[in-house]
């Protein structure tokens, strides 16, 4: 570990040390983010104890706790949520693995196109899918039903989307599956292949190199996307919410959601109490985490790294032609269903009048909010693409490679985001920006800003900080430091270095959190929904207004919306991978081309490296 | 030199984006279409007293100095409101911008907001309970019978039963009743799988033959909570326990959903508010019927539907405010609104254009006004916490 030299240097004046301008950087680091995130996080929960009604004087008590934990039917519901997560986890972590190792460490062909579409899978919303999935395996009407009753020997279609193998199996063509291999492929490019031949060369076969050398480690960016995935445990609630209400099955995020809908006015008190398990979970998941990423050194990418691919002979073809059909499954299908579904008077329905129309384009695109949407979605993810990946690489820098006091504090708040889901966090917010009272004054700073596009685009651009500091940690992690080093031997500063280095090295995960991130801010709308005006919202918003609209649900023409969220994204997608592949340096080069073993001093030149 | 056309890139990216931006915060009026104005022309309210042409004229020109109007549009609005919407604006020479998001999200961002001294909404139009769970505790409305000037407003003649329906029972002048349409039965079906004949009185429900064949949206929920008040009311939490019990009714949270079902074929009946999806449906040709043709022996129920009026207080656009709320009520508005949606109005001087034949009242008959009962709002939580007993049994 080696910290920041000019930064992390103490004056001295009468012999008393100053404090560092590490210490201070930390300082203004910890505050900003303390007050965005820990504020709205203890005002919901603080909130919680307060029962007076509308417009009546505070009261505090302990009722909606009561009210919250009550419910004999919550241990129930969160031991579905338990046995749901453990199932879908169960399936999909392996495969995520199998899929992003075939990937990023063999020489499977099309590699960058077939990773590209687990990007796109990523970027299509749940409730289409499970839409899509339910109008293919509905137990009485499914069309995969109706299919396989043609056969002479079966008399009934096997499938029920209305149970829980139907529930765990749409969470595994949603995002389960696709999210994993999308977070893990970069971190798997990022081996060093001389330590996978030094497997094979004692013996050991593609598979069991996998397992005893690639795997291990690995170990970092995998329990990152496990631990950011159970950290989230409680906040998925559209699927149970649209297949298990017709059967009584109830997780602990749609026993949430039913304190907002069953209550007038809505009980945030009772949906804070609950969620406040979330807390209980960070607190297991942080240390954990921190345990695991520091009890041994990852280091794959070093001044000795050798980047090049696995040749898995004759199992290459079916190893292709299984990705190929998990993509047809994740992401040919519901794309498909969505553009089919938009053309459709009534998705799923033949024998609706006109079958096909285009009044939901029409809809759509003359509706006069529409235009102003796509705009505002552009600025704010297209400002959050750019700006979040440097943000976060820096913050991430500091969590692994220096030993500044007060990191474990920012990394700890970083996590304590996750405390409350999105739509507890919208109304934290919305107090946040326009203020509160502290007891000796009101709290508000930001209320200049309220109801500009400066407070959506702060909302998003930090929205995905959890996530993305966590990637790219996990990242640092695999990177020796000799080439920092070798680079500061040479006279090149910390920013030089920072820029010529880690930059180029990281670039391909760079390039993924600003996907990420445009897919996030795109899809956001309990965090800012409560923030943002008709000549702010985003398409997300304009989605769900659709969604929620007074003549009933208009899926067919949020679909549509999705579809230019998912245009604009794959768009984003494309230009930031071109230029990441330009600048940064690519760590998968056949081993042909790969032979001479990288020194640092090339290292120190990146450009030096592209094959 | 990549690492130059990156910081480039970065640094033209950031400069777009902020250029947008600036552009963005600068909402553009939409353009009035030449054959709009033409009609609004003909529209323009027709006074009979020269003082209130005046005023009138008086009340537009003080709304153009403001510019806009600032609504909540929630509920009875049809999938046309943008015409609605760009009617008013040609009618009342103002931007109109309906604010979004739910009603529970907008009362939140109201409270918010009037706890730090923003004003930002100056209308809302939602359901009876909102104004009694939220608005009016929350103390954030305005004196709405004082704004109303417009003769054709205030003259309870031209209204149903020959008065003006004010939803604070107590002070009679927040909550402004516009909306009135019957509701025969509180069912929807499958034209295929039910002869509307067999059911006569809600009790019929409880026929063995419904088993396991009624859908119905979770009664629990707000946006169904009426109805759920209604069948309580009427029939009892016994009716309830058996009809939610004993015949299998299969509970779904989204209106859409058990619409789609009841189209498939999959249940013959669904219950609690499906009307307005089942509507939609049926419109898309569908064997599916919104509008039940008989009437059950407890009565039909004549219904708000949501479609009250309500002023925010300290409004940032009072002049625009007062202006719409007397156009919104008179007699073009409220043709206006009715045209586009599909409830009927409380006025009695507009023809039915726009409203579906199942929700007109029919001269001579006698409707059940339960939400003229003022602690009918108590009812309604009195039978959400029965049913939810109910339900937890399951």
């Amino acid at each position: 570990m080696i910290g920041i030299p000019r930064a992390g240097s103490r004056k001295k004046i009468a012999g008393i040390g100053l404090p560092s301008a590490s210490s201070y950087l930390m300082v203004v680091l910890i505050l900003v983010f303390g007050v965005y995130v820990l504020v709205p996080v203890l005002l919901i929960f603080v909130n919680s104890f307060n029962v007076a009604a509308i417009g009546q004087p505070t009261d505090w008590a302990i009722d909606n706790w009561k009210l919250a934990f009550s419910d004999p039917q919550i241990f129930i519901a969160l031991r579905n949520t338990f046995m749901i997560f453990g199932i879908f986890t169960l399936v999909s972590f392996p495969l995520a693995v199998l899929i992003a190792w075939a990937i990023a460490r063999t020489k499977v062909k099309w590699a960058y196109g077939l990773e590209f579409m687990f990007w796109v899978s990523f970027m299509i919303p749940t409730i289409s899918v499970t839409i899509g999935w339910t109008f293919l395996m509905d137990p009485d009407f499914g069309i995969l039903n109706k299919l396989i009753e043609y056969l002479p020997f079966v008399d009934e279609g096997p499938f029920n989307i209305y149970s829980v193998p139907g529930i765990i199996w749409v969470h595994l063509m949603a995002n389960a599956t696709s999210g994993k291999v999308m977070l893990l492929v970069p971190a798997f490019r990022n081996m060093n292949v001389s330590l996978e031949e030094a497997g094979r060369v004692s013996g050991a076969s593609n598979f069991r190199t996998m397992l005893r050398v690639t795997l291990p480690l690995m170990v970092p960016a995998m329990t990152v996307v496990f631990m950011l995935q159970l950290v989230r445990i409680f906040q998925s609630f559209e699927t149970e919410q649209i297949l298990g209400t017709p059967i009584d099955f109830y997780v602990y995020s749609t026993k949430i959601f039913q304190f907002i809908r069953f209550f007038d006015p809505p009980n945030y008190g009772a949906a804070a109490a609950l969620a406040s398990l979330t807390l209980v979970i960070i607190a297991i998941i942080y240390p954990t985490q921190r345990w695991l990423t520091s009890r041994k050194s990852y280091t794959t990418v070093s001044g000795s790294f050798k980047p090049g691919l696995i040749d898995l002979g004759r199992a290459q073809p079916f190893v292709t032609g299984g990705i190929i059909f998990m993509i047809v499954l994740l992401t040919i299908l519901p794309i498909a269903t969505l553009i089919g579904g938009s053309f459709m008077t009534r998705v799923g329905f033949f024998n609706a009048t006109p079958m096909f129309t285009t009044k939901h384009w029409d809809l759509v695109l003359n509706d006069r909010f529409f235009i102003q949407s796509l705009k505002t979605t552009i600025i704010l993810s297209s400002t959050t693409a750019i700006v979040s990946p440097l943000l976060f690489s820096l913050i991430a820098y500091i969590f692994v490679r220096t030993k500044w006091r007060g990191k474990q504090l920012l990394e700890g708040i970083f996590w304590m985001s996750a405390a409350v889901p999105g739509i507890l966090s919208g109304l934290g917010l919305l107090w946040l920006f326009l203020g509160f009272d502290m007891g000796f004054g009101r709290f508000d700073l930001l209320l200049p800003l309220y109801g500009t596009i400066y407070a959506l685009i702060m909302v998003v651009v930090l929205q995905g900080k959890l996530t993305s500091t966590q990637l790219i940690k996990g990242v640092y992690l695999q990177m020796g430091a000799d080439m920092e080093e070798a680079a500061r031997v040479a006279g090149a500063g910390w920013l030089r270095t920072y820029f010529r280095i880690w930059v180029p090295l990281i670039m391909p995960t760079l390039i993924l959190i600003g996907t990420l991130n445009f897919v996030i801010s795109a899809g956001a709308t309990g965090s800012i929904i409560l923030i943002a005006s008709r000549e702010t919202q985003t398409l997300s918003i304009f989605a769900l207004d659709l969604m929620t609209h007074n003549t009933g649900r208009q899926l067919e023409a949020a679909g549509i919306v999705s579809l230019f969220i998912v245009g604009l994204t794959v768009v984003v997608a494309v230009v930031l991978r071109r230029f990441g592949l330009q600048v940064g340096v690519r760590h998968d080069m056949k081993s042909s081309k790969a032979t001479k073993k990288v020194s640092a001093p090339a290292v120190a030149a990146p450009a030096t490296l592209h094959p | 030199m990549k690492l130059q056309r990156f910081g480039m890139l970065v640094v033209l990216a950031s400069v777009f984006a902020l250029l947008v931006a600036a552009c963005g915060s600068d909402p553009t009026p939409t353009p009035v279409p030449p054959t709009a104005t033409a009609t609004v022309a003909a529209n323009v309210p027709t006074p009979t007293l020269d003082p209130w042409v005046a005023e009138w004229e008086a009340m537009k020109a003080a709304a153009a100095e403001e510019g806009e109007l600032i609504a909540f549009l929630c509920c009875g609005f049809g999938s046309r409101i943008g015409d609605f919407i760009e009617e008013g604006e040609l009618a009342l020479g103002i931007d109109i911008v309906n604010s979004t998001g739910s009603s529970s999200q907008q009362w939140n961002k109201v409270k918010a907001e009037r706890e730090a001294g923003v004003y930002t909404l100056d209308i809302w139009t939602g359901g009876l309970n909102t104004s009694q769970n939220r608005l009016l505790p929350g103390g954030a409305l305005a004196d709405l019978k004082s704004l109303l000037v417009s003769p054709e407003v205030l003259d309870e003649s031209l209204w149903y039963n020959n008065e003006l329906f004010w939803g604070d029972f107590d002070t009679q002048k927040y909550v402004f009743a516009y909306g009135g349409s019957a509701s025969l039965a509180e069912i929807t079906y499958n034209t295929d799988l039910l002869d509307p004949s067999e059911i006569t009185s809600y009790a019929d429900l409880l026929d063995p033959k419904w088993k396991g064949k009624i859908v119905a949206r979770d009664p629990r929920e707000n946006g169904t909570s009426q109805s759920t008040a209604l069948f309580y009311l009427l029939m009892g939490e016994e009716f309830l326990q058996k009809l939610l019990i004993d015949q299998e009714v299969v509970i779904t949270s989204d209106g859409r959903q058990a619409a789609d079902q009841l189209a498939l074929g999959k249940y013959a009946m669904c219950l609690f508010a499906c009307t307005t999806e089942v509507q939609a449906a049926r419109e898309q040709g569908l064997p599916v019927q919104e509008n039940f043709p008989g009437t059950v022996t407890e009565g039909s129920r004549l219904s708000t539907g949501g479609n009250t009026l309500m002023a925010i207080d300290n409004a940032p656009h009072p002049a625009a405010q007062k202006l719409f709320v007397n156009w919104f009520l008179g007699k073009e508005g409220q043709a206006w609104w009715q045209r586009i949606g599909a409830d009927q109005s409380l006025r009695t001087d507009i023809d039915l254009d726009g409203v579906t034949p199942g929700n007109i009242r029919q001269e001579g008959s006698t409707y059940l006004l339960v939400e003229r009962d003022p602690n009918f709002n108590d009812k309604i939580n009195e039978s959400v916490a029965a049913v939810t007993r109910i339900l937890a049994t399951r």
